[in-house]
Order: structure tokens, then sequence, then C-alpha cells
């Protein structure tokens, strides 16, 4: 420890008579006065807001009606009739008349034999 | 209740222990106070910080999670009111203005050491805050590193600098100290 060092903590801890009457006097403010409400987290306290509503989870309850839904839901996606997984149906291909060259067929003329 | 951890208490706070509370208070009113007059330099400001701090974690209390100790959570409740406080000018305790003169040669000795302790006093309350508050954690409570980074809210290489480059400008307002000693 070199002197500076030295120097402040030996300043610290001479300096500390005032901090003890402050401390006195929050310690009497705070036991004086009667404390304000304490704020609750919403997710950590909402089973007693519930409880106090009358409002009681009752879990097998709620396991059931998940159980309901999720039956429903696999009913709903996997039934005969349901497309909600089926592949779409492809486009049929768009033909312009105007550009389609390739029916052009140049035949023989049947009796002359002339070719156009 | 009395030997009971910081953390165990805060856990009977959350759930409304107004005697646990008053525990953790008187626990760390002291510190706090001692904290927040030298950040602050004003007893009076200082005292508003402490019951503010205070009353902040019994309302906070069903909200804190354990995952860093009480004392780094409280000290930065504390630390930020401080910083909040309106900057004001440079206080200088009345103390500081010493005693007059004793003839006596006890007495010469003594004024020395209050001219000495009055210099130091004053170079650390013309630092800038964070500063102040790094000498304050690392020389009146003792913190590690580690700790006193948490409670400044930010790493330890950045502490680490904050600490070197407060201790460099108290050299150089008490070189004259420094040597004569």
């Amino acid at each position: 420890m070199n002197r500076m060092d030295e120097m402040l903590t030996r300043q610290f801890k001479a300096d500390n008579a005032a901090d003890d009457a402050i401390a006195a006097r929050v310690l009497v403010s705070i036991a004086a006065k009667p404390l304000p409400a304490q704020r609750h987290s919403f997710f950590k306290g909402w089973p007693n807001a519930l409880l106090t509503l009358d409002f009681a989870p009752a879990w097998p309850r709620l396991a059931a009606l998940a159980c309901v839904g999720l039956f429903g839901c696999t009913v709903g996606f996997f039934s005969p009739g349901a497309q909600i997984f089926e592949k779409p149906l492809a486009a049929a291909p768009i033909q312009l008349a105007d550009t389609e060259t390739t029916s052009y067929v140049f035949e023989p003329e049947p009796l002359t034999g002339a070719r156009p | 209740m009395e030997r009971e951890s910081d953390e165990a208490l805060m856990l009977r706070i959350a759930k409304g222990d107004e005697r646990a509370f008053r525990l953790l208070a008187a626990r760390y009113a002291v510190r706090a106070a001692g904290l927040a007059r030298r950040i602050t330099g004003n007893p009076a400001d200082a005292e508003e910080i402490v019951q503010e701090a205070l009353l902040r974690v019994w309302v906070n209390a069903p909200r804190w999670r354990p995952q860093a100790a009480f004392r780094t959570w409280f000290y930065r409740i504390v630390f930020h009111l401080c910083l909040n406080r309106k900057r004001r000018a440079p206080f200088f305790p009345l103390e500081a203005a010493g005693d007059p003169l004793d003839p006596t040669p006890d007495a010469r000795a003594q004024m020395e050491r209050d001219e000495t302790s009055r210099r130091v006093a004053a170079a650390v309350a013309e630092l800038p805050e964070r500063q102040r508050a790094a000498i304050v954690l690392t020389y009146d409570d003792e913190l590690s590193n580690v700790d006193a980074a948490g409670i400044l809210g930010s790493s330890v290489s950045a502490f680490e600098a904050l600490l070197v480059r407060a201790k460099r400008q108290l050299r150089e307002k008490l070189g004259s100290i420094l040597e004569e000693n």
C-alpha cells in the first residue's frame, strides 16, 4: 500500500461520525412513519390476485380444458376434409396465341403437290 | 433473524416482513450514508438519499431477484440517486474551517493533521462524480473491483481505468502533502 492509499484509508476511517448521525436520523424517520405499499410483480402475484377475487385457478379443470382444446385442434387439422396441409393446385400455364409458333405446319397441296 | 444473510432478509421483506426490513436498514444505513455523503458532499442530501434508497428497497423487494448480491443492488440505487441530485456548488463541511489556534505543542500537531485531512477531503470532493464514487467504494467500503464496477454499471477494466485516473488527479492535487509525509 503506498502513501496515498494509506492517506485515503485513514481519511475515510476517521470521518465516520457524521455517517452515524445521518443513519440514526434516517432510521428514526423510517420507524416513525408507516411504510408505503410494496410493488408486486404481475406475473408473480396474479395467482394471489385471482384467489382474492375468488377466481382460484383450478388446475385439474384447466388441464382438462387444455386437453380438449388440443384434441379439437388435432381433429380439425387432420380430418379428411381439412386442406390446411395439402399442396395448392398448380396454376395452369398461360399461353398467348400471338406468340405461339410451334403449331404452324406447312403441308404440301394434296392434288398438285405444291408447297407453300 | 439477526444472523441471517442480506438475501434471506430480502426474501422475508418481499413477503412484507417489516422487522426484517428494519434490520436490513440498520445494517446498511451507515454505509449508505457514507457513500452518499462523500459523493454528494452534502449531509442533508445524503440523509434524503439514504431514506429514499431504503424505501425503494422496501417497495421493490417483491420484484428483487437474488441474482446479484443485495449490497451491490442497494449501492447501485444509492449511487444513481446521488447522480440524480442536481449538481450543486462544491461542498466544504463546517469542520473544514478548522479550529482556533491553540498555542500548545500538541495542538500544533493536531492542527497539521486537521489541515491534511481537510485538503484530502477537498481534493476528493473536487473529483468528478464517478471518479469520486470509485475512490469511496474502494477506500471507504473496501469493495473489490468487481463489486464496485457492478455498482457503477461498468466493466472491471473500465472501473480500473477510472480508479487510475482518480488517483492520478489526487496525486497531482495532494503532491505537496505526499512529499511532506
